[in-house]
């Protein structure tokens, strides 16, 4: 009687089901999401690929929070979206003059999605953003995913994710720059413009040319793989451009309390890719293409700081050194604080190696 | 209950007991209190731990528990294996299986864990030993998120707070629960082995490492607003990270966390303990054993309820 | 002659009147006649009739031993023991004038050729597999150690059938609780008919109800030998060419000629290869229901398009499908022993048509199960054992049930389940799953690697830790 009763209770369990089934069958796998709008009035965009005719379907819906964008979607499709697969998200730059956080926040909250996806930000309207991955035989997010990826490598875009973005988000002391991308002409493809620069959680409105963003990742002591600058080279009244590509960056920061100065020195090592000109092993040619690199650099080091001290955004990390190292100097209002900083670089180049040729 | 342990099977029995589900969550009400200072609190509070452990090893002979505080190391434990049980089913719930109704996780957990107790009791002593690998996998994951670490998290140290540094240190104590299970295990240890000195010093050594890895870490790769936010912070941190081709790593580690750790660590010290104080014959240990097991099970399943 | 007489019918009706039972009258010496007895189909009749001339020669010369040769002896008669010799194959003449009988024990050898077990082949080592006959396998081990302390004990099983089966041991190494509970377990035995090895391993085994064989079961004579001077018994039988072997762990069960007989790189990688072949065999179909049914998440990118392009039409879920992939493989191993050689190698084509190529295109089950049930069925035909083969396929049963129900959880808690009764099986008494159970560090290495061969080890006796640190059982593997 007793053992009945248990057996009974147990193969209850059995016949009411496996509460936590997802089907992979019975789920449309969405692995890019696009987000426009402000609050209170989203509209987003979902990419899941159509098994049937290899291409991806684009669903578009409103709704007051992302969320609710989400639930609104699922009335549109047959069968529910799901976005554990999720690699990309693309945000308009209207609607990151917002708060960035919430519109992010449900991609924190449930745990099944990834965090390790790639954000970017998006010249106007998402949705011709979307719609030209409708075409593509893969998956939509993946295109972009591998897109963001591979401009990292070429150290236009720092290496960010979704999880790095939060947890910058989060601090006061150091600011996020998204990646920026453009449509082309024939609006078939996707366009690495530079990075968005943002203070606080909202979007300054300024973007940096993919130079200015290089620069930028070249004093944050980021440089990826590949990072490669070119400059005409006026000799003898021709011109000839040199190509150097960047190999190793040493830096070095001496704060100074009382003046509010930061001197920041930087000992970069570059391996000169293009020359046409050649003879590199003659001393002054090799002593002069070094010296113009280094005042070129220097420039556009100076450029970049002032840009981003003009519109309050710590991309370096700054905050973080003072907070760390210098508590006295750091005051809960960082912001103004680094607008007043006075930040002075100073960039020596060596060329440590000159491709196969001389 | 007549067994005996060799020394490895005696400090593996308590590094199970002693990192539980605490191991995923107690960083975060330690790094809210003490902010920046977080490492160094722990790391203060864990050679109070290794003094502990010498004072224990070297008068374990004289304790003796009367049969006063032998209830009330008793209701000690059940509560603490019914708070944590139900904690669990919650963290379970919430990370990895949202529709399952808890009852159905926590009495999965509390079965098994019977089942474990009802053969000999070796088996319990021995099971430890399958969780070796596991901790192995778990810190070299850890590790994957080291690229994504900014150091400049520890550094403000600020020694002048002293409110800063009490509500750390008891927070860090958090970590180290079970030890008083050493003065209870130690008389079973076989008589001519020697544990003073190197062997208990390795011991200490393994658990602070452990801890303090996650710590550090947890300190180093969240701001600090956003540990606020975050329950679990190692099991985020392993979400994170993106192995070749595997995604979501929490899940392995939840599951395996769940059981074999929480199952042994923590009914094995009731049960255990509470057959060894009530020395009857084996029939009636099986009966407490189903007994004990029963309670805790309500228990759990109440506080999980009355914790929503 | 009434006495002979009387003697030959109450023979007769002793042996219900058999027909190949033969009761003759022959001549003695000096005028006495003897009767003869035998079972035609059991002596050998030249041989007998030879030794017996011998015998006749020696009566003439009034020696005292004259009955006593290699093969011959005299006893008293009695009938009970006249119909056990009988039975058991020799020829009895007995001498109704002195009460006396003697026996000639020449039997009919009636055996198959000592070929390589077909169960278990090695690459290298020795191809010659026990036969069904226990007085040869006793020639094929005893040539491999020559040593007295091979001890022999001799049983009967069944009270009807009688069977003749030994227990043999190495006196020196065995240690003295395994050999008592073998003892008594042999003691305790009551069966009545026993005409299959199952049985005796019913009765010997500590529990039955386990998926898992505690006994080890072998044709090959070096693998017996190997485990005999590691101190363990050995039962050996009659009517079967497997020898039984305990105490042994599961460890022991992923052991072959193979890894001794291979250098110590070579053998410890494979020897790794098959500890892992557990975990595929076991865990991979559950693993991959799970994946697809509850956790998806985990596949990347790439590979998730492929697998929703592959699953996305099967109409039921994936437990079913695996299922029915899984039964139809079983099918396939259970007809596979039976086909006949002519049919096999076309019926594999077919079965591998139908199953690869056309359940597929039916749209029935998914290209990745197949390549996932294809590669289950693989690694656990690489277990060397034939029970813990059949074990191994049986409980992934379970595990893909539990897999369908709770996803990965189901697994772990499978896993604990399988843990917890293998840390508390015991194979006569002694820890099952031995490096792991009276945890000693130092000897866990032992199961991964091929150690270079220095001299062998005595398995672990009891759940307690081995008694002192510095013994010879920190060598233990």
């Amino acid at each position: 009687m007793y053992r009945k009763g248990i057996m009974l209770l147990l193969s209850m369990l059995l016949l009411a089901g496996c509460w936590d089934e997802r089907l992979y069958k019975n789920a449309s796998v969405v692995t890019l999401v696009g987000v426009d709008g402000y609050i209170g009035a989203y509209k987003g965009y979902y990419a899941y690929p159509n098994t049937a005719a290899q291409q991806n379907e684009v669903i578009e819906a409103d709704g007051i929070s992302p969320r609710d964008v989400r639930n609104q979607a699922n009335l549109k499709v047959e069968q529910t979206l799901d976005l554990s697969e999720l690699s990309t998200i693309l945000v308009s730059d209207q609607t990151v003059r917002e708060p960035l956080y919430d519109i992010l926040d449900i991609y924190f909250r449930d745990p099944q999605n990834p965090i390790s996806i790639k954000i970017a930000v998006t010249e106007g309207d998402v949705k011709p953003f979307i719609e030209l991955t409708k075409d593509l035989a893969g998956g939509a997010g993946g295109y972009y995913e591998r897109f963001m990826e591979s401009t990292e490598e070429n150290t236009i875009f720092p290496k960010l994710d979704l999880q790095t973005v939060g947890s910058m988000l989060f601090e006061q002391t150091i600011d996020i720059a998204l990646p920026y991308i453009q449509l082309s002409e024939d609006k078939k493809h996707a366009v690495a413009a530079g990075v968005a620069l943002f203070s606080g959680q909202t979007f300054t409105g300024t973007i940096l040319t993919p130079k200015q963003s290089l620069t930028m990742l070249l004093l944050m002591n980021q440089p990826s793989k590949q990072a490669r600058m070119s400059y005409m080279w006026k000799h003898d009244g021709k011109s000839m451009p040199i190509t150097a590509d960047v190999i190793h960056i040493k830096r070095q920061w001496t704060v100074n309390e009382e003046l509010k100065r930061i001197d920041m020195d930087y000992l970069i090592e570059v391996e000169i890719e293009e020359f046409a000109h050649d003879h590199l092993y003659k001393d002054p040619v090799f002593k002069e293409v070094q010296q113009l690199i280094q005042d070129h650099l220097q420039g556009e080091f100076e450029e970049v700081l002032r840009i981003l001290q003009g519109q309050q955004s710590d991309t370096l990390g700054i905050g973080r050194y003072i907070r760390a190292y210098h508590p006295k100097m750091f005051q809960k209002d960082w912001h103004a604080v680094y607008a007043s900083l006075q930040l002075v670089p100073s960039v020596q180049v060596k060329i440590i190696r000159t491709g196969v040729l001389r | 209950m007549n067994f005996s342990l060799s020394k490895a099977q005696f400090f593996l029995l308590l590094f199970i007991i002693q990192t539980g589900v605490v191991y995923i969550a107690f960083q975060t009400p330690l790094i809210i209190y003490s902010q920046h200072s977080a490492w160094y609190v722990f790391f203060l509070a864990s050679i109070f731990h290794y003094g502990l452990l010498l004072f224990f090893e070297r008068y374990y002979q004289f304790f003796f528990l009367n049969g006063f505080f032998r209830w009330v190391y008793l209701i000690y434990w059940l509560l603490i294996t019914a708070v944590l049980i139900a904690y669990m089913g919650y963290v379970l719930a919430s990370w990895v299986l949202p529709r399952t109704p808890e009852w159905i996780v926590v009495m999965m957990i509390v079965g098994l864990s019977l089942y474990a107790n009802l053969v000999r009791p070796e088996t319990i002593i021995n099971i430890g030993v399958m969780l070796i690998p596991i901790i192995f996998l778990f810190v070299i994951f850890l590790m994957l998120a080291i690229p994504d670490l900014t150091w400049s998290n520890l550094f403000p140290v600020e020694w002048n707070n002293t409110r800063q540094i009490m509500a750390g240190m008891i927070h860090s104590m958090y970590a180290f629960f079970g030890i008083e299970m050493y003065l209870l295990y130690r008389p079973f240890l076989k008589q001519d082995l020697q544990v003073k000195g190197k062997p208990l010093l390795i011991y200490q050594l393994v658990i602070f490492i452990f801890y303090f890895i996650s710590v550090v870490f947890t300190q180093m790769f969240f701001a600090l607003e956003e540990v606020q936010l975050i329950p679990e912070p190692i099991m985020y941190i392993l979400k994170s990270q993106e192995v070749n081709f595997v995604k979501r790593l929490d899940i392995f580690f939840h599951l395996y966390l769940a059981f074999l750790v929480h199952c042994y660590g923590h009914d094995l010290r009731f049960v255990l303990s509470c057959a060894l104080f009530v020395k009857k014959t084996e029939a009636s240990e099986t009966k407490y054993c189903f007994f004990s097991s029963s309670l805790s099970h309500p228990a759990a399943i109440c506080h999980a309820i009355s914790a929503h | 002659m009434d006495k002979v007489e009387y003697m030959m019918k109450s023979l007769q009706k002793a042996f219900y009147h058999s027909s190949d039972l033969t009761v003759r009258q022959i001549d003695w010496h000096e005028g006495d006649t003897a009767i003869l007895c035998f079972y035609a189909s059991l002596v050998d009749a030249k041989e007998v009739q030879k030794i017996l001339d011998t015998i006749y020669a020696r009566l003439d010369t009034e020696k005292p031993f004259w009955s006593e040769t290699l093969l011959t002896t005299l006893d008293n008669f009695a009938l009970p023991q006249a119909i056990e010799r009988v039975c058991q194959g020799e020829t009895l003449v007995i001498l109704p004038d002195t009460g006396k009988m003697l026996t000639l024990a020449i039997t009919n050898e009636v055996r198959r050729n000592l070929e390589e077990p077909n169960n278990e082949h090695i690459l290298r080592g020795s191809h010659e597999g026990l036969v069904e006959r226990a007085d040869t396998n006793l020639t094929l081990i005893r040539k491999r150690v020559n040593n007295p302390a091979l001890v022999v004990k001799s049983f009967t099983i069944g009270q009807q059938t009688n069977t003749k089966a030994y227990y043999l041991y190495m006196d020196g190494v065995i240690q003295p609780e395994t050999l008592q509970e073998m003892e008594k377990r042999i003691a305790d035995i009551k069966i009545d008919y026993f005409y299959s090895i199952g049985q005796l391993s019913d009765a010997l085994e500590d529990s039955v109800l386990s998926p898992f064989p505690q006994l080890l079961n072998t044709e090959h004579p070096d693998r017996v030998v190997a485990h005999l001077v590691e101190g363990k018994v050995v039962v050996m039988t009659n009517i079967s060419p497997s020898a039984l072997i305990g105490p042994v762990t599961f460890f022991s069960f992923y052991q072959t000629p193979d890894d001794y007989n291979s250098r110590v790189v070579v053998g410890s990688f494979y020897k790794i290869v098959r500890l892992l072949s557990f975990v595929t065999a076991v865990f991979l179909p559950a693993f991959y229901i799970a994946v697809i049914s509850f956790h998806f998440e985990v596949l990347p990118l790439e590979l998730s398009n492929q697998v929703k392009n592959d699953v996305n039409d099967i109409p039921y879920r994936p437990l079913i499908e695996a299922l029915i992939l899984e039964i139809i493989m079983e099918l396939i191993r259970e007809s596979s022993i039976r086909l006949p050689q002519s049919v096999g190698q076309t019926i594999g084509i077919v079965g591998g048509l139908v199953i690869g190529d056309a359940i597929v295109s039916a749209g029935l089950v998914s290209n990745l199960m197949v390549i996932v049930v294809a590669l289950t069925a693989i690694s656990s035909y690489v277990v060397p054992s034939v029970e813990l083969n059949s074990t191994i396929r049986m409980i992934r049963f379970p595990f893909m049930l539990l897999a369908s129900l709770f996803g990965f959880l189901g697994i772990v808690v499978g896993v604990v389940i399988l843990l917890i009764h293998l840390i508390s099986l015991t194979s006569l008494k002694q820890p099952y799953f031995s490096p792991i159970v009276p945890f000693q560090p130092k000897a866990v290495y032992k199961i991964f690697l091929r150690w270079p061969f220095i001299r062998p080890t005595v398995q672990v006796t009891s759940f307690q830790p081995p008694k002192d640190e510095k013994g010879k059982n920190e060598d233990t593997p």
